[in-house]
């Protein structure tokens, strides 16, 4: 006979499976005053006060919400990474820049001795771009269903050759939406005037608030005059539109002026920024990336003072942050493409260098291993699509790759970039070098979302929550 | 609060960029 004191306990009889067998397989993390439970393959997470009955919460609320949904998820999840979605291009039109930034990814030769498309290789490569997204089966911006591509030209220096871009603008809009990253040094008042008429997005490149910090990173390749002198009038002319955003690259150099760059802009009603650590495709810009100690607390104070700013009526988001954000609470309304694997390279986007040349991304531009077809070619697009360089892109999972294969924010992160792990360690197969970072800035999007700001880093107006539970 | 969980119905089929925002409408995106 069996005593009642050998007897095992109930929750050994009946446990909740969690972590065994067929049971929920949910990863534990510690975020501050939660503990965030995680299911990476689908994005089920849920954040439980330290203070509460963990068991109970399991029971009563988690596993429930996790038995209704969580194959749904999954297979979303995974239909979304692994499927092409091809809807933009970054384009080159020249591969000369009037700057010469100190970390740029393009190397400085070819910056000084580019060449520049003519209006007509302009047009032709436009012309099988769209034979291209009306025709493959992974195109998602179909003109036939009412949907456009996007173009953004992108440097080097695209305004070198803005009245190509203008006129390209004016021919091909009923095909393509477009869009310009620019230092802003060609931007006059009257180019930014048309850009605004005809709805072409506008990115400003400007690295920090101060002026002797941005025009020492950036400075103007020969000649005299400031950069930050013309990227801050763009900004203040183009005066709140909508489509303007601000890249703002992340160095040793500016890492400091990160939270008061947040009010410049925001003083400026610039709608968004993007705050990119630099990416050390090129040794020079090696050099030049944050200690973690430094970038970190400087990346959160931005985004504090983001959200700040937005409860006081100025919304500005970060874009990289809130990317990271709605891979939290939205994986398939992420903007951007990095934060995810396999990335938008080769994927969702591609990029065309100056010569016509086609890459998964311009981060691989200065990377002759990772070039392709020519845009020029008829079918040469496609053929760049299913080559083996953007096809090794597109198969770079983070369940292959070391430390990524067992970390719960792998499906947040992204581990990018796959540009920077090449040129670094000679395959794309590595984490990103920025993993403590990226590790540190998901915990706090949880504790941010555990605080109640998630209307205050993403839209939420208009948009239908699957479950949202707050008690 | 003790437990937080939710899941936005959104998804964005295109531009989606690495780098670079692009609006294409009036307010439809998540950022």
């Amino acid at each position: 006979m069996i005593s009642e004191q050998s007897l095992p306990s109930e929750s050994a009889i009946r446990p909740l499976g969690l972590n065994s067998g067929t049971g929920p397989h949910l990863q534990l993390i510690d975020v501050g005053e939660w503990y965030a439970l995680l299911d990476p393959d689908m994005m089920f997470w849920a954040l439980v006060s330290k203070d509460r009955d963990l068991t109970r919460a399991l029971n009563e609320e988690i596993l429930p919400r996790y038995a209704e949904h969580a194959e749904d998820m999954r297979r979303e999840l995974h239909e979304f990474r692994a499927s092409e979605r091809f809807s933009a291009v970054y384009f080159n039109p020249t591969g000369l820049c009037n700057a010469s930034c100190r970390y740029c990814y393009l190397p400085d030769g070819l910056r000084r001795e580019g060449r520049n498309m003519s209006y007509d290789e302009i047009s032709k490569a436009l012309d099988n771009l769209h034979a291209f997204f009306e025709s493959y089966p992974g195109s998602v911006m179909r003109n036939r269903d009412g949907r456009k591509p996007v173009i953004v030209f992108h440097g080097s220096e695209p305004l070198l050759v803005k009245d190509a871009i203008k006129q390209a603008v004016l021919d091909h809009s009923d095909r393509f939406v477009f869009g310009v990253q620019t230092n802003a040094w060609h931007l006059d008042d009257d180019t930014a005037d048309f850009f605004m008429d005809h709805k072409v997005s506008v990115g400003i490149s400007l690295d920090s608030p101060k002026k002797e910090i941005h025009d020492s990173i950036r400075p103007l390749r020969g000649g005299e005059g400031s950069m930050y002198d013309r990227a801050v009038h763009a900004i203040e002319h183009l005066d709140g539109y909508k489509a303007m955003s601000v890249i703002c690259t992340i160095s040793s150099m500016n890492v400091h002026t990160l939270p008061d760059m947040i009010d410049f802009l925001a003083d400026r009603k610039v709608p968004s920024v993007l705050m990119n650590p630099v990416r050390g495709t090129q040794e020079v810009a090696r050099a030049l990336r944050p200690e973690d100690e430094v970038l970190i607390p400087n990346f959160m104070a931005a985004v504090e003072r983001a959200v700040q700013r937005t409860k006081e009526g100025q919304r500005i988001t970060i874009a990289d942050f809130s990317n990271l954000v709605l891979g939290i609470v939205a994986p398939m309304g992420r903007r951007l493409m990095c934060d995810i694997t396999p990335c938008g390279g080769g994927r969702c986007f591609i990029s065309v260098s100056s010569d016509g040349s086609i890459y998964p991304c311009s981060e691989f531009l200065g990377l002759k291993e990772w070039r392709s077809e020519s845009v020029f070619t008829p079918g040469g697009v496609e053929r760049a699509v299913r080559s083996p360089q953007l096809a090794t892109v597109r198969n770079r999972w983070a369940e292959s790759i070391p430390v990524c294969s067992s970390c719960a924010l792998r499906n947040i992160c992204g581990a990018p970039c796959p540009g920077e792990v090449f040129a670094e360690k000679g395959s794309i197969m590595n984490k990103s070098p920025y993993c403590n970072f990226y590790e540190a800035v998901i915990r706090h999007a949880f504790q941010l979302i555990g605080r109640g700001e998630l209307p205050n880093l993403v839209r939420v107006d208009g948009y239908d929550f699957r479950y949202n539970v707050f008690q | 609060m003790s437990v937080v969980m939710c899941r936005m119905e959104c998804r964005v089929d295109g531009n989606g960029l690495s780098h670079y925002i692009i609006y294409d409408g009036a307010g439809e995106l998540p950022f």
